[in-house]
């Protein structure tokens, strides 16, 4: 066994550090308490602590160290901070407020600021910062990381483990001994690992790092000196960001298709509220309409002091937007009764869907179509009425098809009497009620498409399922759709099904 | 009554002139009726604010000689039976040929499990297109009266139509309905189950107990009441008796009762759709003689 991760006291009496077996880690200090690594609840920590640091810049990414770091050694955040800091006065006082909000949740923290990751990597960790000393933020000022990483040991250079001791073996001791070797020497004797971390080190050498969210272009920003936790003053920043962001979408000629709301908690929480709409939209009235809803149903804690609004999902949107009626086919009437020409009700179906599915989730608000096909199931498509584009006016059914009004979402099997096996039922028995059938049209046989693969075929998944279907009519004059499995086979008495309503 | 009623029995240019004063005084009466006393929106033509059926036994019987449009309309109907489904997919393909605009259908998840999903092939041979539906699904039945109002505050919509099955609204709720109606001028049409008619059932009451409930109170300008009746005769009746086949059912017929309605006294017609023409006509109560082909065939 050996130590995952040791605190700063430890390693301050004792000089424990990652990596020692715990056995020598006890016989330096006797009284030392050995807790198991919890290596999924540390990864889930980080990651959420990654989101909480959204609120400074929205490309934080999870340094899980390398393949052969040691557990938990080696984790921590990178903040691409580039042009961020201003927001807070400077990349010192950046790096101080998160120093200080971190120590409040009772993180111990180190943090750098340099030119490359690799650099802040180094000088956060090993950057000269004495075991307990106060001062655990360095800002290295752009240009001087080679100066400020000529005196770190080379494990600053995030090296492999043989690496580092072949290195060592060679009596290198300091990154900046590594400055004058000719490249191709060491890259001989280890690979061009070596020359490669330190080229990133350096900056000699893009060193990309990937944001564990994705990151929205158009975001706007509210910060709090106090925070704030009714639902009044949460929604008047929202409306003042929305009408912030509208600005920035107007300018690009764009609209919003989905919005991320983040919710910076004091505690550390992150509350996030996503919302969608169904044509790129940039009014801030409709967009507020949206999150009317899930603020409504928000956990604010102790207050938020931090709002962040970004556009996750743009889209193109002209000045005028294309309504969802244009597409229908009464638009070309010889009066149009309705239209007020305004250009602003063009959008206004699209609003009312935003409304409803907000509220009642996107799925449930749906459009109809006609899908060419025979099976009663699949004749039928409805698509969320959210997705574009909207669907074109669907073909005409064809004239002398009767279909039924309501089809039940799967068919039910009915008790029946019928004179004739090959004739329709006389009676039938539906949900404990007796129908008398007067009269019957059919049959209608509809067999499953042959291009589908067994078992994944409709009609009950066999390929050679064949219906007849039937429309009878009962004393009362109500008309159902009834089938009977098909083809007969003689002695096998028919199932027969009902699968619709007539209107 | 209509003024064309009056005026041919007065053959005095006076009399005439009096017709006139009064149809006009009828009108502005129901207007005000309407509206709740508020405008009627002006630039709402007449023609686009009544439905008429087309038939004149129906339209004459109403007071706005059609269908109120930008007002709410219950259309009930036993379980099992589609009759008012269908009454309401007519009116709306009726209104759908005549005016642009995209038709809300709200109903509760469940009950479209229960009884069935309107099933869009059907509209399209009622001669609705099923693309100009939108087709919302809620949890709960409370929540399909908060989308029909937020559907009504939408006046680019045609017609809201909700299922509300056997949920209690309320005079309160549907008066909030009818007013947001006739505000934006947009048609509610809701679609209330009553318990099935008919059919024996083995040892077992009729679902629901009693064949009807007393209507709850509600603030509806009409309520009708829908039941299917044995459909029309079909081409080669008699062959086909002759043969001693089975006969099709023929085009949608039925009993629609006009249960209330502001301004019009309770009636019933038996009407028969044409949804080749999206046309109704009233079929003469004659015609309502129970075929008997089953039964011929059960003597064999």
């Amino acid at each position: 066994m050996r130590v995952a991760a040791a605190n700063r006291a430890a390693e301050a009496a004792a000089g424990i550090a990652p990596g020692l077996p715990l056995a020598d880690a006890r016989a330096r200090l006797p009284d030392l308490r050995a807790v198991p690594a919890a290596g999924r609840a540390d990864m889930e920590a980080l990651a959420a602590l990654a989101d909480w640091c959204g609120r400074w810049t929205p490309w934080v990414a999870l340094d899980t160290g390398g393949p052969d770091a040691v557990l938990g050694a080696s984790h921590g955040l990178w903040l691409d901070i580039t042009g961020c800091a201003h927001l807070f006065d400077g990349e010192a006082a950046l790096l101080n407020d998160m120093l200080r909000r971190l120590a409040r949740f009772g993180f111990a923290a180190r943090a750098a600021v340099a030119d490359t990751p690799g650099a802040a990597w180094a000088v956060s960790r090993h950057g000269g910062a004495k075991p307990g000393s106060a001062r655990q933020g360095r800002v290295i000022a752009p240009g001087k990381i080679r100066a400020a990483l000529a005196k770190l040991p080379l494990k600053g250079l995030r090296l492999a483990a043989a690496e580092a001791d072949g290195l060592e073996r060679l009596g290198f001791r300091a990154i900046g001994d590594l400055y004058g070797i000719p490249r191709g020497a060491l890259a001989r004797r280890f690979g061009d690992g070596v020359m490669r971390r330190l080229d990133q080190a350096l900056g000699r050498e893009e060193e990309p790092l990937s944001p564990r969210r994705p990151v929205a272009a158009r975001r706007v920003r509210q910060d709090f000196a106090e925070p704030i936790a009714s639902r009044e003053a949460i929604a008047a920043t929202v409306r003042r960001l929305l009408a912030e962001l509208a600005g920035l979408l107007a300018a690009a000629g764009e609209g919003a298709r989905r919005l991320e709301l983040s919710l910076y908690r004091g505690d550390g929480k992150v509350e996030r509220i996503d919302i969608g709409t169904s044509a790129p939209a940039r009014a801030p009235a409709h967009l507020m309409r949206l999150f009317a809803e899930p603020l409504d149903a928000l956990d604010a804690g102790f207050g938020f002091d931090s709002l962040v609004l970004a556009a996750s999902l743009t889209q193109p949107l002209a000045p005028a937007q294309l309504g969802l009626d244009r597409q229908s086919p009464a638009a070309s009437a010889p009066q149009n009764l309705f239209a007020q020409g305004d250009d602003d009700d063009d959008g206004e179906v699209a609003r009312l869907i935003d409304r409803l599915g907000g509220r009642l989730g996107r799925g449930n608000v749906r459009r109809l179509a006609l899908f060419p096909s025979h099976v009663p199931e699949r004749a039928a498509v409805s698509a969320i009425a959210q997705a574009l584009p909207p669907p074109a006016r669907s073909g005409h059914w064809p004239a002398g098809k009767q279909r039924p009004l309501r089809l039940l979402p799967r068919p039910e099997a009915v008790e029946t009497v019928a004179m004739v096996p090959d004739d329709p039922p006389v009676m039938f028995r539906w949900r404990r009620l007796v129908h008398r059938v007067v009269k019957a049209d059919g049959p209608e046989r509809i067999a499953a498409e042959w291009w589908h693969a067994e078992g994944a075929a409709p009609l009950g998944g066999k390929a050679d399922a064949i219906r007849d279907y039937y429309r009878v009519e009962d004393d009362r004059g109500r008309r159902f759709w009834l089938y009977r499995d098909a083809p007969y086979r003689p002695g096998m008495p028919p199932g027969w099904w009902l699968h619709g309503l007539f209107g | 009554m209509p003024p064309s009623a009056v005026s041919p029995s007065a053959p005095l240019q006076g009399a005439s002139a009096a017709a006139r004063v009064v149809a006009e005084l009828r009108h502005r009466i129901h207007a005000l009726e309407r509206a709740g006393g508020g405008g009627v929106t002006d630039r709402r033509s007449e023609l686009a604010r009544v439905l008429p059926f087309g038939v004149p036994e129906i339209d004459n019987a109403l007071p706005w000689r059609g269908l109120a449009l930008g007002a709410l309309h219950e259309i009930s109907g036993p379980a099992r039976d589609a009759a008012a489904l269908g009454f309401v997919s007519a009116l709306l393909a009726r209104l759908a040929a005549r005016a642009p605009g995209m038709v809300l259908w709200c109903r509760r998840l469940g009950a479209a499990y229960e009884a069935g999903n309107i099933y869009a092939p059907g509209l399209a041979a009622f001669g609705l297109d099923p693309s100009r539906l939108i087709l919302l699904g809620t949890r709960h039945g409370r929540d399909v009266l908060w989308a029909l109002r937020e559907g009504l505050s939408c006046p680019r919509l045609l017609a809201v139509v909700g299922e509300v099955e056997k949920t209690a609204i309320g005079l309160t709720a549907s008066r909030r309905l009818q007013l947001a109606a006739e505000k934006s001028g947009v048609s509610c049409f809701l679609l209330r189950t009553t318990p099935p008619e008919g059919g024996q059932v083995n040892n077992l009451p009729p679902e629901g107990g009693q064949a009807d409930i007393t209507p709850e109170p509600s603030a509806a300008l009409s309520r009708w009441h829908l039941r299917s009746a044995p459909s029309g005769p079909v081409p080669g009746v008699e062959a086909a008796r002759a043969a001693q086949r089975w006969l099709g059912p023929g085009r949608l017929r039925w009993r629609a009762e006009l249960r209330r309605c502001r301004g019009a006294g309770p009636a019933e017609w038996r009407v028969e759709w044409h949804h080749e023409t999206g046309n109704f006509t009233v079929v003469a109560a004659l015609c309502d003689r129970s075929v008997e082909p089953a039964a011929t065939r059960l003597a064999l």
